[in-house]
């Protein structure tokens, strides 16, 4: 479809409230007085928010960027505007702040406090000029390290927006002045004072996009405005002015796209799509501020109208002035302020705290009475009259909407295009039952955006569960696969040493605890090896060790069972007995092994150094373990001691358990004795080999 | 004569052995070409449940639970997924919605797991109990939870022997416009109503 410009078209529905705008075209545009102190909050666009790039304390001068936006990995620009100060100060606080928002939220902020100079930054005069030199991508760069968002109100960052018109094909460059909004003027006064710099700014898109067409669209009702542009506008110029008649919302993106191109965006697709760039006034000349005289947006015109101002009039206010500050020049009477809405009556929202800022998105602040802003009424039930769907600038079904957003249902209100909802307000305005339909129609948006969310979500975890299960089912099977490698390898050691053990003697592979030890320890001496004799050893410590265990087990079992009184204490006694006797053989055995070590080294020793240096520790081990049986025997002499004192002191042992006791405590005592004697024979040994060693 | 007859024979059962052999390679090529490997409703079901892989239904997982309902299980055992769920599985399958299976008590609040670290002894016992891999630690070193992942399947909960895991309200991520209380009450939105009935916009467009 072709854009026809011969005649301006309509679009469906609209209301036209009244305008209430001439209050506050009575008095000359002109700059609020500086604040002291201005709170610029870090997110002030639809995009990312920005991240601060000073800290407390910093000096910052007039125009200085304070805060950047990270560009994300495969974006060409980053999404979102950058923050600069308004004022020449001092940072004074980095901290969470309560911003203008519909939930009275709190976001950070950047807050500087003023030192009254209002300082330019040093280096701007130096910056070259000519902007026709510079390429499209520094351009984009320079608009977008402006932070020029979208000021008609929705806050795209305005360089995001024209990178997606240079990169397709930009058929119709539109300028949308259109200002439909009942009390708001700001864009009106702006083109009064600067339709120059507004054609400078156009110029600039020009060059950037190259456009077929450029349209800059009007409501009629602003007849000195268009007069300052028609006297703009040279004759031969492209620029071509469509003035449309006044119904709100004209200055809706799509519906002002429709009104002078009659082309239609189609639902779900963005004006781009077919070949439309709209660009508000105020932005475009913030292009031009940006652009051509190296000026961040710093400061926007912000209407301040309502019926408890004495002033109602338009202003230039530096972004993060407090609104109070701002409406007490306008001449605010506080006794008649019940309602302040940033915005306009139709989209805009309530506030109810004075000393929120002025961000880049206020494009008017309405101070008024309930009287003159009429009170909100009492929601009614709909009685389905229709009159919101003949109002519809989006040809949609407000009720069913309304239906299906006020009963959950989300997917359906989806179905019916609640995303082609412009949320201009004209449904709600018309109903007679004063149903609140944009916000059910906003609420039902936000759920779709959780709904999508948790899809995705709900994806993520699937996969990420999926990928669980399959790395654990490869772990099973790695650690099976080891083990049946172990498995096999272990066999094939078992099979191998079974078949030496076939053709060696009986010996080595003798391990049971009670054979006894001097065949082997006898015919290791006779051969002067000393490695089957340590192992002898080894295995023996490990027998005296595990008797040692199996002693003190018993002994435990003992106790616990005289503990708990039973009568049958016999049988673990016998038990005891039993394994103190065969603690007793085998100490014997390490005795008798201690002495055969040591006669072995001794004759080995002046044979070969090497052998009497490897059986030196093999010495002192044998030794050091006799030490420990010896100061096991003392422990245990000492324990059954004790036990014999807590038997006595007991009141009901009988006569048969003391005698145990003692029985127990003669039988620990020698046990000491044997392992003194066998640590002294042991240490007399070992001199001598020492003695030669050195 | 006879020979024409023999002829004509030849050649319809010539023709019809042929066809046969057309179509059967023809429908062969799609039975390779097209197979489904597994029962696509299955795969339906598990679109609509919420995958927190809590196990809440007796199944290690939210995949496995679709297995069982397409073999015929209750629709009704997912407690994070609620009625909304129920509602979804009802009209995919053609069954009738039936009352949640699960505790009175069970909520459907979005919950995400809270590791307090000081506490943690980092044992490894949750990391190995998160379905989702949503714990990191390593041994004797703290863990804690990657709240972005964390599905709230709660699941951590009990295997920690220092009780150090909590299951806190996972915080909202923006702000929602809330829903209009109905009839009856005063709307939020400020709206000029002023010279309503004289300026009703026109049908005509």
């Amino acid at each position: 479809m072709t854009p026809d410009f011969s005649r301006v078209h309509r679009f469906h529905g609209g209301i036209q409230p009244p305008e209430h705008k001439q209050i506050s075209t009575t008095m000359p545009l002109q700059a609020a007085a500086l604040p002291d102190r201005v709170v610029l909050p870090l997110q002030q666009s639809s995009g990312l928010m920005a991240q601060a790039v000073v800290s407390v304390g910093d000096y910052v001068y007039r125009g200085q960027c304070i805060a950047q936006v990270k560009t994300l990995e495969g974006q060409s620009s980053a999404l979102g505007a950058a923050v600069h100060a308004s004022i020449s100060g001092h940072v004074s606080e980095l901290a969470t702040l309560p911003v203008p928002h519909p939930g009275g939220l709190q976001s950070p902020c950047i807050v500087i406090e003023s030192d009254g100079l209002d300082l330019p930054v040093p280096d701007h005069v130096q910056r070259q000029d000519d902007w026709q030199d510079l390429e499209a991508e520094q351009l984009l760069a320079t608009i977008g390290a402006a932070g020029i968002v979208g000021l008609g109100g929705a806050g795209f960052p305005t360089h995001t927006k024209l990178a997606g018109g240079f990169a397709q094909d930009t058929r119709l460059l539109l300028i949308n002045a259109a200002e439909c909004e009942p009390y708001i003027t700001a864009d009106d006064m702006l083109l009064r004072q600067r339709s120059a710099a507004l054609i400078e700014g156009i110029q600039v898109l020009v060059h950037l996009l190259e456009p077929e067409h450029v349209v800059i669209g009007i409501e009629d009702n602003k007849s000195e405005a268009i007069a300052c542009l028609r006297a703009a506008i040279d004759d031969d110029s492209c620029i071509q002015l469509v003035v449309v008649p006044t119904r709100y919302p004209s200055g809706g993106e799509k519906q002002l796209i429709q009104l002078v191109s009659g082309l239609e965006v189609p639902s779900g697709k963005r004006p781009i799509d077919i070949g439309v760039v709209c660009q508000n006034v105020g932005t475009v000349v913030a292009v031009a501020d940006a652009v051509i005289r190296h000026q961040p947006l710093i400061e926007r015109v912000v209407t301040v109208t309502g019926d408890a101002l004495a002033q109602p009039r338009n202003f230039y206010v530096r972004l993060g002035t407090s609104i109070e500050h701002v409406l007490t020049q306008a001449g605010l009477r506080p006794q008649q302020l019940q309602r302040l809405i940033m915005g306009g009556p139709m989209m805009g929202f309530a506030l109810t705290d004075l000393s929120l800022p002025v961000v880049k998105t206020t494009n008017c602040l309405l101070a008024g009475s309930n009287e003159a802003l009429g009170a909100p009424g009492e929601e009614m039930p709909c009685i389905r009259c229709g009159e919101c769907e003949a109002v519809c600038p989006a040809q949609l079904l407000p009720q069913q909407l309304y239906w299906f957003s006020a009963h959950q249902q989300y997917q359906k209100a989806a179905s019916f295009d609640l995303w082609d909802c412009i949320e201009c307000g004209a449904c709600a305005y018309v109903c007679p039952s004063d149903i609140p339909l944009v916000q059910y129609y906003r609420h039902a948006k936000d759920e779709l955006r959780v709904l999508t969310d948790e899809a995705q979500k709900a994806e993520q975890a699937r996969q990420r569960f999926e990928a669980r299960q399959a790395r654990l089912t490869r772990q099973a099977e790695e650690k099976a696969a080891k083990r049946a490698a172990r498995a096999a390898k272990a066999q094939q050691i078992q099979s191998a040493s079974k078949a030496t053990a076939a053709s060696q003697p009986k010996a080595t592979s003798d391990d049971s605890l009670s054979s006894n030890a001097t065949p082997p320890l006898s015919e290791s001496a006779s051969t002067s090896s000393i490695s089957p004799s340590l192992r002898s050893s080894q295995q023996h410590k490990i027998a005296l060790a595990a008797a040692q265990v199996a002693l003190k087990r018993a002994d435990k079992q003992l106790a616990a069972a005289k503990a708990r009184r039973e009568e049958d204490v016999t049988a673990l006694e016998a038990k005891v007995e039993q394994a103190r006797e065969k603690l007793k053989a085998l100490q014997n055995v390490s005795d008798t092994l201690s002495d055969t070590v040591s006669a072995s080294v001794t004759p080995a020793t002046p044979v070969t150094a090497k052998a009497s240096g490897s059986s030196t520790p093999a010495v002192s081990a044998s030794l050091k373990q006799l030490k420990i049986t010896r100061a096991a025997a003392l422990s245990a002499v000492k324990k059954a001691e004790k036990g014999l004192l807590n038997l006595q002191r007991a009141t009901d042992a009988t006569a048969e358990q003391l005698d145990a006791q003692k029985a127990r405590l003669a039988g620990a005592q020698e046990q000491f004795e044997a392992a003194e004697k066998a640590l002294q024979k042991a240490q007399l040994a070992t001199e001598p080999t020492q003695e030669s060693n050195s | 004569m006879s020979a024409l007859m023999d002829a004509s024979v030849v050649a319809a059962v010539l023709a019809l052995t042929g066809l046969a052999l057309c179509f059967g390679a023809l429908l062969g090529f799609a039975e390779t070409r097209f197979k489904v490997d597994e029962d696509p409703i299955v795969d339906q079901i598990d679109a609509l449940l919420p995958q927190t892989q809590c196990g809440q239904c007796g199944h290690p997982g939210c995949r496995p639970y679709a297995d069982a309902i397409a073999q015929g299980e209750a629709i009704n055992r997912c407690p994070p997924g609620g009625e909304s769920t129920i509602e979804a599985l009802a009209n995919l399958l053609g069954r009738d919605p039936l009352p949640l299976d699960a505790d009175a008590n069970a909520n459907s609040e979005k919950r995400v797991a809270f590791i307090r670290e000081a506490e943690c002894i980092g044992c490894t016992k949750c990391i190995q109990a998160c379905p989702v891999d949503a714990i990191v630690g390593a041994a004797k070193l703290m863990h804690t939870v990657i709240v972005d992942e964390c599905t709230g399947c709660d699941l951590c909960v009990a295997p920690c022997p220092v009780d150090c895991i909590e299951m806190h309200p996972r915080p909202e991520a923006h702000w929602h416009w809330p829903q209009p209380s109905g009839p009856g009450h005063l709307p939020l939105i400020a709206t000029d109503r002023s010279g309503l009935s004289s300026q009703v916009g026109a049908h005509d467009a």
